[in-house]
């Protein structure tokens, strides 16, 4: 009796196991054919002289990782994109902390102001960046505006020295809506009464900011930073619709780099070489903040610890 | 692991190797395997043909559909060709979108543009068409069209219409500087060239430009000359010609030395003249010489460009305004300062790709003879507005006919800088790579305040060498 139980229990156990990856199987598909085949075949690729006319003739070992390191386009591109994410990540977080406790208030009529942060961000970056081509012009807004109070038109994006900034100032526009809402969300959880225990100890609005609220949005705010980074090192859309990665290659990225000498230039193996030192970088750094992050853990277990024992 | 990994690599290498041989052999020079001209196309069994094509104007399209339909009927149940169109957009997307394809097969005949010969025939992609059409058959087409079809001494595309360079004008705004009206400030005036041998030099037409800008109501200004194209290649295929032909050296792969030359700078310091002394609007739209333009129903603002840089194709365009339609006219693309004539030309052609194959080539080729056909050529460049490809329709069709007075003459100007000086755009087997990258340095020193041109040129000039060589061209 016994001994059919278990069968009867391996039987249905088997059919769960079934079942399980039946439901798992389209994800895992999908992640196959798009994620991991395109990641290995690009690895690969980096290692010969595939171009997309002529086809896969050799493979050519580290001919193209040794040609990169004395590209002076690409370290130009990665210099770009640093600039661009040391600029952006502070800019669009620190600002999207600020609307968010804007507007993180239960006043009639704030509504419209948590849908006008955000609508930049449902506008498609197409329509944006083409919008701000206009700003931008010769004769566009800002130059009109600037000629209001007796400045000269600036080349916003046809002088090297301003473009990249251009960009900047766009994409912290743009993109610090979808920050603002996740990072409201996380405020609205923080619990009133720890607001209240802080003024009855007589805190003031800062200590409040800094000892309830930051402490409060610190694991959402560090998703927030983690997805800025990760979209600022993308950097891709704005400069190829707005500058393709001009004047002087000030606003060329490594993605857009990526872009042009893989597709524009056919070299798909030169391409993939980039791309794999791009991902490389990008887990490298993923490892670094993983490890900085169990360190801010560690420590902050032991301070807790020593709080713990002094009380 | 590593069992593995050499797996993967052997089975992507077997693959890209099964990929680079699967076309058929392609035929020795002089070896003629088609029909000859007036023999009917015969066979046992439909052979399918597919065409790959970019979506044109309403124009084009009009006509695509109708000659396609035509030849389907007119070949039932020997020939059926199905056709694909792809958007073009910018930035070569097209160009793009056929490179991708390579991998898993080209259609058999593809339209593409007249400058990508070289490279196509290069890289493989399109094979000789002259061992299926007969010397008559090609005596009609002009010498440039063949030219820009030819690569290695190999006929590789055939084309229907062709374009070219002209500086167009509105008749509105010219007339006032005529010689024989009221003059400019200086109590000079306009004098239109009566022929490509005093057509004016690229001096000329800036110093006319310069003029013809005015200041309208409201701050605002109709600049004298557009110059504004694609961003992709539109500079290189209207200035490239100032170099004097020799923009990318002898072996035509070699930039350094040549681009950024003292004549690339001459070319430099003119475009940035142009923006300077206000001849042109420096964020031009590209629609500046007909914002004015009134259809049915809509409106236009104010004329921002009095005359506009720009080629053939765009005839279309003017004609679709009521008030442009009778008002545009034309004059010959501008001769070089010292006095050299070059004009650029170079349109879309059809070619045959390398995956057509064998047995279906002839079938393939006659549709090809089909569409560059006297009746279609002429069919084509009728409803585009496009000059044909063949000699014999400029002495038929009525607008290119000696003393035609079809829009004031345009169309026998058109003709007569063609005869004159055509010549195809910058032929080298590295077009993707030149014409791009010379566009971007010509349009940076337009759009830039203060540009270091020398720099740009140098720039330049050392990124397209860069790429010919790790592209391995040869």
């Amino acid at each position: 009796m016994l001994e059919r139980t278990e069968k009867r229990t391996t039987a249905r156990q088997r059919r769960y196991d079934v079942t399980g990856w039946l439901f798992c199987l389209p994800a895992v598909l999908f992640g196959l054919v798009f994620l991991v085949t395109p990641i290995v075949l690009s690895f690969v690729f980096s290692f010969t002289d595939y171009h997309m006319l002529r086809g896969l003739h050799a493979f050519v070992g580290f001919k193209h990782y040794v040609e990169l390191l004395h590209d002076a386009v690409f370290g130009k591109a990665i210099a770009n994109t640093f600039k661009f994410a040391v600029f952006v990540v502070p800019l669009q977080c620190g600002l999207a902390l600020v609307l968010a406790l804007l507007v993180n208030r239960t006043a009639k009529g704030f509504g419209i102001f948590k849908l006008a942060y955000f609508a930049p961000v449902i506008t498609s970056m197409t329509v944006v960046a083409l919008l701000f081509m206009n700003f931008y012009d010769t004769s566009g807004l800002f130059n009109l505006l600037l000629g209001l109070v007796g400045i000269e038109p600036q080349g916003f994006l046809h002088d090297p020295n301003q473009a990249m900034y251009s960009i900047i100032f766009m994409s912290v526009w743009q993109g610090a809506g979808y920050q603002m809402i996740i990072l409201l969300a996380a405020l609205q959880n923080v619990q009133p009464e720890l607001y209240e225990a802080a003024s009855l100890d007589g805190a003031n609005g800062w200590q409040k900011f800094r000892n309830v609220t930051l402490p409060g949005i610190l694991s959402v705010g560090s998703f927030v930073l983690l997805i800025t980074v990760i979209g600022a090192f993308k950097l891709f859309t704005q400069p190829y619709i707005m500058t393709q990665g001009g004047p002087d290659n000030s606003t060329m990225t490594v993605v857009l780099y990526i872009y042009e000498r893989g597709m524009t230039d056919k070299l798909i193996g030169y391409g993939s070489a980039i791309a794999m030192l791009f991902t490389f970088a990008f887990i490298v750094a993923s490892a670094v903040g993983k490890g900085g992050g169990r360190l801010v853990s560690f420590y902050r277990v032991r301070r807790d610890r020593y709080i713990e024992e002094r009380i | 692991m590593k069992k593995v990994l050499a797996a993967i690599l052997a089975i992507v290498l077997a693959l890209g190797l099964c990929g680079c041989g699967a076309g058929d052999e392609v035929a020795g020079k002089g070896d003629f395997l088609g029909l000859q001209d007036g023999e009917e196309f015969t066979t046992d069994q439909e052979v399918a043909v597919s065409f790959i094509r970019p979506r044109g104007n309403d124009a084009q399209e009009a006509w695509w559909d109708e000659t396609v339909a035509a030849f389907n009927t007119a070949y039932a149940g020997r020939i059926k060709v199905s056709s694909e169109v792809l958007v073009r957009g910018d930035n070569s997307s097209y160009e793009q979108q056929i490179g991708l394809r390579v991998a898993e097969g080209l259609p058999d005949v593809m339209y593409m543009d007249g400058p990508y010969v070289s490279n196509w025939a290069y890289n493989g992609m399109i094979i000789p068409i002259d061992n299926y059409i007969t010397e008559t058959y090609r005596t009609d087409f002009m010498d440039y069209v063949l030219d820009q079809g030819t690569y290695n001494d190999r006929l590789y595309a055939l084309s229907i219409v062709d374009s070219t360079i002209m500086v167009f004008y509105r008749k509105s705004f010219m007339n006032e500087f005529l010689a024989t009206k009221p003059k400019f400030a200086d109590g000079s005036a306009i004098t239109l060239p009566t022929s490509p041998e005093n057509a004016w030099t690229f001096n000329q037409l800036a110093e006319i430009a310069t003029k013809m800008t005015k200041s309208l109501a409201g701050n605002k200004k109709r600049y004298g000359l557009s110059i504004t194209g694609d961003k992709t290649e539109w500079m290189s295929y209207a200035f490239s010609p100032m170099w004097g032909g020799n923009i990318l050296g002898a072996d035509a792969l070699t930039a350094t030395g040549n681009l950024n030359s003292a004549k690339g700078m001459e070319v430099g310091n003119y475009l940035r003249n142009l923006r300077k002394t206000n001849a042109i609007n420096p964020s031009a739209s590209g629609t500046d010489f007909y914002d004015d333009g009134v259809k049915e129903g809509t409106t236009g603002s104010d004329c921002k460009a009095a005359m506009y840089f720009t080629g053939t194709q765009n005839i279309t365009k003017f004609n679709e305004f009521q008030n442009i339609a009778e008002d545009w006219d034309a004059t010959y693309y501008p001769r070089n300062n010292d006095g050299s004539y070059s004009v650029p030309c170079g349109g879309w052609t059809l070619a045959l790709s390398k995956d057509c194959a064998a047995n279906k080539r002839v079938a393939a080729v006659e549709f090809i003879k089909y569409l560059t056909s006297v009746s279609s050529c002429e069919s084509f460049a009728s409803q585009t507005a496009s000059p044909p490809s063949r000699k014999s329709l400029y002495e038929s069709m009525d607008e290119y006919k000696d003393g035609s007075t079809v829009q004031n003459g345009a169309y026998v100007r058109i003709k007569q800088q063609i005869f004159a000086a055509a010549a195809p755009r910058t032929k080298t087997i590295a077009y993707a790579e030149f014409s791009p990258l010379l566009a971007k340095a010509l349009n940076e020193i337009v759009s830039d305040a203060n540009p270091n041109i020398q720099d740009k040129l140098n720039t330049a000039a050392t990124t397209i060498d860069n790429k010919i060589k790790q592209a391995s061209y040869k």
